[in-house]
C-alpha cells in the first residue's frame, strides 16, 4: 500500500497535474456559485475538456471540480440563503443568519476551514482504508437504508425546538408529500402530475430550494422589512482564534467521521451527511452559529470523499455526481473495481492523494476572495433583493428550461413566505422532499425482500439496532417530560 | 385568525391529496398488492391530517407572527405582479431581455430612484449571465 501512496503522491505532484487540480477547483467553485449547476453540471460541464487529458490528469482535474462545485454552493448558501446544492442547505441554517449579523466573513471562513478539514481527514482514512471499507459499505442494504433515513426524519422532529415539533412534522410531512409528486420509480405510475409532463419528472430540488429559501426570504425580508447589517471584512475575518480553533476541531473531527461512513454507503451522500452533521451538533455541540456551519461542511466534503470509495474500490456509483465520473471513467478504458488498484495503480493512488491536494489548492485558492464575496451583503436591499430574485429565476430556469416551473416556484415561495412567517420552520420540509424518495423505494424494496413477514428484519442486527435508537429518541423526550 | 385560516387551508389540502391519492390508476398486476404506489401518499396525507387537526386546536395559544405593515404589503404585491410579469413575457422575448425588465421593475420597486443604478443592474446582470452561461459554458437557452 505505501508503495502505492508513493506512486499516488508523484502522479499528483507532477505540475501538470497540480495545474489540472487548480483549474479543476476554481472551474468547479465558480460553477457552484451559480443555483441550478451543482456538482452534477459542473462535472458535465467540464467532460469535455477532461477528454483532452490523459486519464490520471482528467479523473484529478474531475475531482477537484467536484469539491469546488460543493464549496461554491455553500457560498451562495450562506451569503443570499440560495442552497442551490441540496447538500449546502444544512450549512444555510445557521451561516445565513451569520451573514446577516454582520459575520459573512467569519461564516465563509470557517467554511472553508471545516470544509478542508473534513475533505483531509477523509481522504486521509481513505488512502488507508479504501478496500476494506467499501466492502463493510456493501452489507448496508434497503432495511438498513430505510431505518437510517427514519432515523433522520424523527430527529428532526423530536429535537426541534419547544413549541417546534408539531409544525416540524407537519413540515416534513409536506415536504415528503411533494417528493411523491411525479412518476413513481418502482411502480412506474404517475402520480398527482394532473396529465403535466412538467410534473412526469416532479418537481426539482433546485426549484423547491429557490423557492421555500431564497425567494421566500427575498419576499420577507421585503413584507418585514428588517434592518440591514453591515460588513466591513477584511483579512482579519479569516483568523480564526485558539479558542474557536479548540472548539470547532472537536466539531469538525466528530462530523468528518460522520460524513465520511454516510458518504460510504451508496445513495446517501452528501446531503443526508450534511443534516445528519447538523443536528448530531445541535444535540450533543455547543449549538453555536459557528459550529452549525462547521459540521455539516465538514461532513459535505468528507461525504464527497467518501462516495469515491464505492466507486473506486467495486465500482458502483453512490451518487449522480459519482455516476457521471463512472462515465468518464469507462470513456478513458478504466474499469473501475478492485483490479484497478493492480492494473492502474498511477490513476488509483494519484486521483486518491490529489483529493488531499485539491482541499488545500481549494483552501488557497477560496481564502483570498472571501473579504470580496462578503460585500455582498453590503448591497442595499432595494438591489439585493432584485439580484435574488434574478438569480432564482436563473438557477431554475437553466435546470428545467420550463416557464410552467418559475410560475410554480413563485407560488411555493409565496406559501413558503406564509408558513414561515407563522413559525413553521422550512428546513424539514426540504429534508422531507430529499428524502421522500429514497425513503419509500427502500421502504418498498422491504417489503418486497420480506414479503411482508416482520422476521426479516429482526434477521438484520444493523436495522434493529438503528429502529432502536429512532425508538429510544422517541421516547426520551416523553420520559424526561415525566420526570420533570 | 391568519393562521387559522392557513391551518384550515393546509387541511383542506391534506383531505384533497388523499382524495387525489384514491384516484392514482394502479398497474393491473400491482392491484392485489399491500404495498403500492397509493400506499406512502395514503400515509403522508392521514399523518398530515393528524398532525394540522392537533394543531388546530393548539392555535389559540400560538404567538402572534411579527407585523407586517401597509408599504410592505404592497410592495409585495407589486414585486410579485413583476414576478407574473417576467413570467408572462419571458417566452414572448427570451430569458436575457425579460431578467433585464424584471431586475428593472422590481428594483424600481423596492424603492431606488436613481435611473442610472437601475439601468447599469438591470443591463449589466443579464450580460454578465449571457456571457457566462451561454457564451462561456455554452449552454444554449431554448428561449
Amino acid at each position: 500500500m505505501f508503495e502505492g501512496i508513493l506512486t499516488g503522491i508523484e502522479t499528483a505532484l507532477t505540475l501538470q497535474n497540480l495545474g489540472w487540480v487548480v483549474v479543476g477547483c476554481f472551474a468547479g467553485t465558480i460553477i457552484g456559485m451559480i443555483p441550478g449547476l451543482g456538482p452534477i453540471s459542473a462535472i458535465a460541464l467540464m467532460i469535455p475538456v477532461s477528454y483532452s487529458l490523459d486519464p490520471a490528469g482528467g479523473l484529478i482535474m474531475m475531482a477537484g471540480v467536484y469539491y469546488g462545485a460543493v464549496f461554491g454552493g455553500s457560498t451562495s448558501a450562506i451569503l443570499v440563503n440560495a442552497p442551490g446544492v441540496a447538500s449546502t442547505v444544512a450549512t444555510s441554517f445557521d451561516g445565513y443568519p451569520m451573514a446577516r449579523a454582520g459575520k459573512a466573513g467569519k461564516a465563509l471562513a470557517i467554511a472553508a476551514y471545516s470544509s478542508f478539514a473534513g475533505g483531509t481527514l477523509s481522504a486521509l482514512v481513505l488512502l488507508i482504508f479504501a478496500s476494506s471499507i467499501a466492502f463493510v459499505a456493501l452489507e448496508i442494504q434497503s432495511t438498513e437504508y430505510a431505518a437510517l433515513l427514519l432515523l433522520a426524519m424523527s430527529s428532526v422532529v423530536v429535537f426541534a425546538k419547544a413549541g417546534e415539533r408539531l409544525p416540524s412534522a407537519i413540515t416534513l410531512l409536506l415536504g415528503l408529500i411533494i417528493g411523491t409528486v411525479g412518476t413513481d420509480q418502482l411502480g412506474g405510475v404517475q402520480r398527482f402530475t394532473f396529465s403535466r409532463l412538467d410534473l412526469a419528472d416532479g418537481i426539482h430540488f433546485v426549484l423547491l430550494a429557490m423557492a421555500t429559501f431564497a425567494l421566500a426570504e427575498a419576499f420577507r425580508l421585503v413584507l418585514l422589512g428588517r434592518p440591514q447589517a453591515t460588513q466591513a471584512v477584511g483579512f482579519r475575518d479569516l483568523i480564526v482564534t485558539k479558542s474557536e480553533t479548540k472548539r470547532l476541531s472537536k466539531v469538525v473531527a466528530r462530523s468528518s467521521i460522520l460524513g465520511f461512513l454516510i458518504g460510504v454507503l451508496p445513495g446517501a451522500g452528501a446531503t443526508l451527511a450534511s443534516f445528519f452533521a447538523y443536528d448530531l451538533e445541535k444535540r450533543i455541540g455547543d449549538g453555536t452559529r459557528e459550529a452549525g456551519v462547521a459540521a455539516p461542511e465538514a461532513a459535505n466534503n468528507a461525504a464527497c470523499t467518501g462516495s469515491f470509495v464505492p466507486l473506486l474500490s467495486l465500482g458502483i456509483p453512490g451518487s449522480g455526481t459519482t455516476a457521471i465520473l463512472l462515465g468518464v471513467m469507462l470513456a478513458y478504458g478504466l474499469q473501475p473495481g478492485p483490479l484497478l488498484i493492480t492494473e492502474q495503480p498511477a490513476v488509483f493512488w494519484g486521483v486518491i492523494t490529489s483529493m488531499y491536494i485539491g482541499n488545500f489548492v481549494l483552501l488557497a485558492l477560496n481564502l483570498p476572495l472571501i473579504p470580496l464575496l462578503a460585500r455582498l451583503i453590503n448591497v442595499p436591499h432595494g438591489m439585493l433583493i432584485p439580484l435574488v430574485i434574478g438569480f432564482s429565476m436563473i438557477g431554475v430556469f437553466l435546470t428545467t428550461f420550463s416557464v410552467f416551473d418559475l410560475g410554480l416556484m413563485i407560488g411555493i415561495a409565496l406559501a413558503a413566505t406564509l408558513l414561515r412567517w407563522h413559525g413553521f420552520p422550512l428546513a424539514p420540509l426540504l429534508l422531507g422532499y430529499i428524502l421522500s424518495g429514497l425513503f419509500e423505494e427502500n421502504l418498498r424494496r422491504t417489503w418486497l425482500l420480506s414479503a411482508g413477514q416482520f422476521d426479516y428484519i429482526l434477521n438484520r442486527p444493523v436495522a434493529v439496532v438503528i429502529l432502536l435508537a429512532c425508538v429510544f429518541i422517541w421516547i426520551t423526550p416523553l420520559l424526561t417530560k415525566r420526570q420533570r | 385568525m391568519l393562521y387559522r385560516l392557513i391551518i384550515a387551508c393546509m387541511t383542506v389540502f391534506a383531505l384533497g391529496y388523499l382524495a387525489l391519492t384514491a384516484q392514482i390508476v394502479l398497474d393491473p398486476w400491482s392491484e392485489t398488492e399491500a404495498f403500492t404506489s397509493r400506499t406512502m401518499p395514503y400515509i403522508y396525507g392521514t399523518l398530515l391530517t393528524a398532525c394540522l387537526l392537533a394543531l388546530l386546536f393548539r392555535s389559540f395559544a400560538v404567538a402572534k407572527p411579527a407585523s407586517a405593515d401597509k408599504q410592505g404589503l404592497s410592495s409585495l404585491a407589486l414585486l410579485l405582479m413583476a414576478l407574473v410579469g417576467f413570467v408572462v413575457l419571458l417566452p414572448l422575448v427570451g430569458l436575457w431581455l425579460g431578467l433585464s425588465v424584471l431586475l428593472g421593475t422590481s428594483i424600481l420597486v423596492l424603492g431606488e430612484r436613481r435611473w442610472w443604478a437601475i439601468t447599469a443592474v438591470s443591463l449589466t446582470v443579464p450580460l454578465i449571465g449571457w456571457m457566462a452561461i451561454e457564451w462561456g459554458l455554452g449552454i444554449t437557452i431554448p428561449l
